[in-house]
């Protein structure tokens, strides 16, 4: 083993990468305040305290550090952040979450259980990375579903999909990049099922902790995005049937609409007469209008699915606008406006400003006329249908005034199957390991783009400029760690605090080590770093190699406790709503486990 | 000379290439688009083809990302976003305006000379970081938009460049690049005649032609409507209000209002006032834009009391984190209709200081904080953020949200100021690089408050981003593959035969157009052995090619990402890709002509 003379640099950002610990984990200051100054100390260091020269070069120098911005795994957890975004939008992979919800008899308990399970067998044999991703969209939905918080189960998935992937040699690139560092010093390689039997003890163990004592350490955060301003409060709408709607011959309270908790039909005008509830048998017939309250949510999804005759505007032109790509936003009448007193077809609003009214709600009263003859009252709300920019116009509008942060994209579902195709594309060659996933997840974002099945808007939204900085500036503490020898010392001092003490012992020590470590430095620098180390260790001890080995693959896999030390966690950290300290409080008591479950399984079973 | 054997791998680079420009140029699809699909094609092209020597793997071409030039770019633009945000260059704008004496022209052609002066001893860089938000405050006040100075900025600092060895890194490339192939040093001042001339051909064209070219975007300050709000002023002891008369009816101190009312004790002075003399306890109403009462609010620090909410909540607002200015308008179920401010008790409620009141048509004289509210009143609110946004869900008034904006955070300025020196000074004096100086220094303007995240992240450019990651890949793509060195083969066998100052006109051409899609450091590099054998296999002297290769090298005026400070200019000035070429081709032409024409007349080719 190398003897390392510990320099002031080493000392320096060892300091640094447990301040950079501390302040990410007590958010005190913003994440991305604590990523730049990390940065920023460390450009400074190495530029006034540079590494000694190697080979002509100075070790560590400024593009190095700054090498992680364009990481490819940090570009394509970007592009596949951007990709989950499509999938969400364009709700492809509800069919898939229904069809699961379906088999689990409509348990949430079982749904869950069903898609982890599918998870922990499929990331056993396929990459981690895009297993993930295909997971968390269906999750997401499932959760949505249900009506639960996605932060119970992305970190659920997280773990899993990381446990399932210890079991083969396949699971995880970590495993094949020990294999292969065994390669390197002589050492016979790992066979494909050779860490199966303690890696299933060792997943059994988490995939227990994960499904049942980490649902109680979770935070429950909101989901981003509507249910903020949705206060669920009823617009009234009216839905003209045409002779193909798909509810002509329905009865009303069996038609879809009906069905739906967030809609109430409130009447039925046929012809002149007008139809109350209760409506006892009453079928539907094409020219029926039928006015109905309903949530944003509910307007949204049935706007996303064609809404044919839906609302007032659409009603009167005739036409059958697309809906998708458009934004749907809320607009109060002004006490001044001109429209006060005034029906929507005297005031000409859609022409006049571009936008669908689709639904109206108006304070405490309830509404039977036909929209487009309502007379206006101040206060009342519109729901717009309208191209961003003619929205965007409405700011100026004298008459009504925009409820800015109402604003939504009507999701885009006729690209689901389009949308479902290119994921595919994307998914199935990572994870069979025919392109590197950075390739294929940025030729998928280019096609969702150019197909329309996410605007760039909604791309950029996606991405989140705390993961890039947090990982640049984690890649960066790691590369000056591995330069500084920073690692490889802490691992000298463990070995030489344990002398002395039982193979046993040792074995559990290093474990932890690699379990601690791997949280900071990327699993491929540990793998690398800690395979010769094992080796050494087992020869010094005269025990077998294998154990040692195991040690590294299942420590190296343990990067639970913060975000950036594995893609995955990355990955579902924006969808769950995550802080870094909710990693560190779910992941520490994991590894943990995983500790004790290896200190007394793979001795045992080894017969060290 | 290297001969380059043309590689399918090099037709499909300089056909992406190609492709690139003509994509970026017509924006017919989003520039981030074509930046991502460029990245894609060179990324399957070199994943199905690698290279023989195994270059450009998915790391290298992703590499631009973790450039230090688009990580300095990106931390100077926020470090600029906190220079404007702070208004810390507002006294020398306002020293410079003074001294042109309030001409634009003549204040234009002031910076623009300084900048080329001091870009001929400095790097390029840290010049124009320091002259854009001046330029840009200077461009504010005169009421022209930013588009119509950030151009001429850029094209001066890079003129500036071409005056002495040291005024851009890729002279010295060039420079050193000829000494280690045992040619002559070049002197400190050996290009400066060339460049002068260079230079006086350059401002004519940036001062006469450039103006009418660009366009006019980016016009100064928000677009909100004039519309007059109501606001009062405390005038408490030590306002330097205190004793100002009226002239004519106007308060000297209080330009860009209105005083509809000075209520002294229980006694209203109405106008017309003349003979007035402000007194402390004065409270004096105004109507006012948004716009005046902001700057009020900013530029004297809180001296000139603008809030009755702050005289009931006994603190100034001006001295809290973050403010920002929003309106609201009062809805027509509103509670507060028919009640006045002081009643309901919005400020404490709500924790937003009520600023001003707008209302249609009708002439306020009241004090605002006894004004009897009605359904539509739009009133302007000072609070921070959180309180902003728990404003939404208020049943009472309606945000409106769009008009949310920052209020600059002047006491700051100092602050903000000698954080730009620590990063620019150094930089300028070659004694660290520019990109660990802006990376720290953008930390600690986010630390000290100078700005907050969201601004910062604001000021970044997505499309910079993309922009130069792509470019940069194509360059490294273009270098690789042989394309460029390829290009200048068959430039160099097509002259063949001609004479020596033809050739010379070609390479100074192929180099300048070149150096807009490579960096000029990749051309310096790649171009300084060419020159010297072509000068060679002429019998030429090899000081004009090698003067050829520094001023080509520097000819990057035609797309954003040919150099650094195109890019840092290019949010700034809302410039799209084509105003780059359409400003900056001219200028590459001309510069051509008077190089082709001056260089081999002096140098007696």
């Amino acid at each position: 083993m190398t003897g390392l003379e510990p320099s002031l640099q080493m000392w320096l950002t060892l300091a640094l990468a447990g301040a950079a610990i501390v302040a990410y984990a007590s958010e005190r200051v913003s994440i991305e305040l604590t990523s730049v100054a990390i940065l920023a100390a460390l450009l400074l260091l190495f530029y006034a305290l540079p590494l000694p020269e190697v080979a002509g070069r100075p070790a560590l120098d400024t593009g190095q550090l700054l090498a992680g911005f364009g990481n490819p795994a940090l570009v394509a957890v970007v592009a596949l952040l951007v990709i989950g975004e499509a999938m969400v939008s364009t709700r492809a992979l509800e069919g898939v979450a229904r069809r699961l919800m379906a088999l689990s008899g409509q348990s949430f308990g079982r749904a869950l259980g069903l898609s982890l399970l599918g998870a922990a067998v499929s990331s056993a044999f396929l990459n981690n990375t895009p297993i993930a991703v295909i997971f968390i969209p269906i999750l997401l939905a499932i959760a949505g579903h249900y009506g639960h918080s996605p932060s119970r189960v992305m970190l659920p998935l997280n773990y899993i999909v990381i446990l399932g992937g210890m079991t083969t040699l396949i699971g995880s690139s970590t495993n094949l990049l020990v294999s292969g560092a065994l390669i390197r010093i002589d050492q016979p390689p790992l066979r494909l099922f050779d860490p199966t039997i303690p890696g299933l003890v060792l997943a059994a163990a988490g995939i227990a902790y994960a499904l049942f004592v980490l649902p109680l350490l979770l935070p429950k955060r909101e989901a981003r995005g509507v249910a903020s301003y949705d206060d669920g409060r009823h617009f009234v709408t009216e839905l003209d049937l045409r002779p193909d709607s798909a509810l002509v011959g329905t009865v009303v309270r069996e038609a879809g609409l009906a069905a739906d908790p967030k809609v109430r039909v409130r009447l039925v005008r046929r012809g002149d007469q007008i139809l109350l509830p209760p409506f006892g048998d009453l079928r539907l017939e094409a020219g029926d209008v039928l006015l109905f309250n309903a949530t944003r949510e509910a307007l949204s999804t049935m706007l996303s699915q064609g809404a044919d005759g839906l609302g007032p505007g659409t009603a009167a032109s005739g036409e059958r606008p697309r809906f998708a790509d458009q934004v749907l936003v809320e607009a109060m009448v002004k006490p001044t406006s001109r429209m006060v007193g005034s029906t929507l077809d005297l005031t000409n609003f859609a022409a006049r400003s571009d936008c669908t009214v689709l639904a109206v709600r108006r304070r405490a009263r309830l509404l039977r006329a036909r929209l487009s003859e309502l007379r206006f009252e101040p206060g009342d709300v519109l729901l717009l249908v309208g191209r961003s920019d003619t929205i965007e116009r409405l700011r100026a509008d004298p008459d009504v005034l925009l409820m800015e942060w109402s604003a939504s994209e009507v999701p885009d579902v006729r690209r689901g199957p389009l949308a479902l195709l290119i994921f595919g594309a994307v998914v199935v060659p990572a994870a069979l390991d025919l392109v590197p996933i950075v390739i294929s997840a940025l030729l998928g974002v280019l096609a969702l783009i150019t197909t329309g099945c996410l605007n760039i808007r909604q791309a950029i939204r996606a991405i989140d400029q705390r993961i890039i900085l947090m990982i640049a500036a984690a890649l960066a503490l790691g590369t000056a760690m591995e330069a500084t020898g920073g690692a490889a010392w802490l691992a000298a001092q463990v070995i030489a605090i344990m002398a002395g003490a039982s193979p046993a012992a040792i074995l559990s020590a290093f474990f932890l080590l690699i379990a601690v470590l791997t949280n900071v430095l990327s699993n491929n620098a540990c793998a690398v770093l800690f395979t010769p180390i094992a080796v050494n260790l087992a020869a010094g001890l005269g025990a077998p190699v294998f154990p040692f080995t195991l040690a590294v693959i299942f420590g190296a896999n343990c990067s639970f406790a913060t975000p950036f030390g594995y893609q995955v966690n990355l990955l579902i950290m924006g969808p769950g709503q995550y802080r870094f300290v909710d990693f560190m409080r779910a992941g520490v008591p994991l590894i943990l486990i995983i500790w004790l479950v290896f200190t007394i399984f793979v001795p045992w079973y080894y017969g060290l | 000379m290297i001969e380059v054997e043309p590689s399918p791998q090099m037709w499909a680079v300089l056909l992406l290439t190609g492709l690139a420009l003509v994509g970026y140029a017509l924006e017919r699809i989003p520039v981030e688009l074509t930046a991502l699909a460029i990245l894609g094609a060179l990324l399957v092209l070199f994943q199905i083809m690698p290279l023989e020597n195994g270059a450009l793997p998915p790391e290298e071409l992703l590499g631009g990302l973790a450039n230090p030039a688009l990580v300095a770019v990106v931390a100077l633009l926020v470090i600029g976003q906190a220079m404007v945000n702070t208004a810390a260059f507002e006294g020398l704008v306002r020293l410079g305006a003074t001294l042109a004496r309030g001409s634009f022209p003549r204040a234009l052609v002031m910076s623009l000379a300084s900048v080329t002066g001091i870009s001929a001893v400095l790097n390029n860089t840290p010049v124009v970081v320091i002259f854009l938000p001046i330029l840009r405050t200077l461009a504010e006040r005169f009421g022209e938009p930013a588009s119509m100075v950030m151009m001429p900025l850029s094209f001066a600092a890079v003129m500036g460049g071409m005056l002495t060895l040291i005024g851009s890194s890729s002279n010295l490339l060039v420079a050193g690049e000829l000494r280690e192939l045992g040619e002559t040093d070049l002197g400190f001042f050996s290009i400066t005649l060339p460049g002068a001339v260079l230079v006086t051909a350059a401002a004519a064209y940036i001062l006469l032609v450039l103006p009418r070219l660009l366009p006019r975007r980016g016009e100064p300050g928000l677009a909100f409507d004039g519309k007059q709000f109501i606001a009062e002023i405390d005038v408490v002891e030590g306002s330097p209000l205190i004793g100002e008369t009226a002239l004519g009816g106007l308060f000297p101190s209080l330009t860009g209002v209105t005083v509809r009312l000075i209520q002294r004790h229980d006694r209203p002075i109405l106008p017309p006032f003349e003979d007035v003399t402000l007194e402390a306890g004065d409270v004096v109403i105004v109507a006012a834009t948004r716009k005046v009462l902001t700057e009020m609010l900013t530029k004297t620090q809180g001296q000139v009391l603008l809030t009755p909410g702050a005289r009931a909540q006994g603190e100034r607002p001006v001295q809290r984190r973050e403010l920002m200015l929003a309106e609201a308008m009062v809805r027509p179920a509103s509670r507060m209709i028919g009640q006045s401010l002081a009643f309901t008790a919005f400020d404490a409620r709500t924790g937003c200081t009520v600023l001003g009141i707008q209302r249609r048509a009708r002439m306020l004289r009241t004090r605002l904080m006894e004004l009897r509210l009605e359904p539509g009143d739009v009133l302007l609110l000072l609070a921070d953020l959180p309180a902003l946004e728990r404003l939404r869900s208020d049943p009472d008034v309606l945000l409106m949200e769009w008009s949310a904006s920052e209020m600059p955070d002047v006491r700051r300025g100092p602050l903000a100021l000698l954080i730009f020196a620590g990063v620019v000074l150094p930089a300028a004096l070659g004694l660290m690089p520019i990109v660990i100086t802006a990376l720290v220094g953008a930390a600690m303007m986010i630390a000290t408050g100078c700005l907050n995240v969201r601004q910062a992240a604001r000021a970044v450019d997505r499309r910079i981003v993309l922009l130069i990651a792509a470019a940069l890949a194509l360059g490294s793509a273009l270098e690789a593959t042989g394309g460029a060195a390829w290009l200048a083969g068959v430039m160099i066998d097509i002259m063949a035969g001609a004479a020596p100052a033809a050739v010379l006109s070609a390479f100074f051409l192929l180099i300048a157009m070149l150096t807009n899609v490579l960096s000029n450091n990749a051309c310096a590099v790649l171009f300084t052995p060419i020159a010297v054998n072509l000068a060679g296999g002429l019998g030429a002297p090899v000081f004009p090619f090698a003067l050829a290769v520094i001023f080509g090298a520097n000819c990057s005026f035609a797309t954003p990402f040919g150099y650094q400070v195109n890019l840092l200019i290019m949010g700034p000035g809302q410039y799209r890709f084509l105003d780059f070429v359409r400003a900056g081709l001219p200028l590459i032409l001309i510069l051509w002509l008077v190089f082709s024409a001056f260089v081999p007349w002096y140098y007696g080719l």
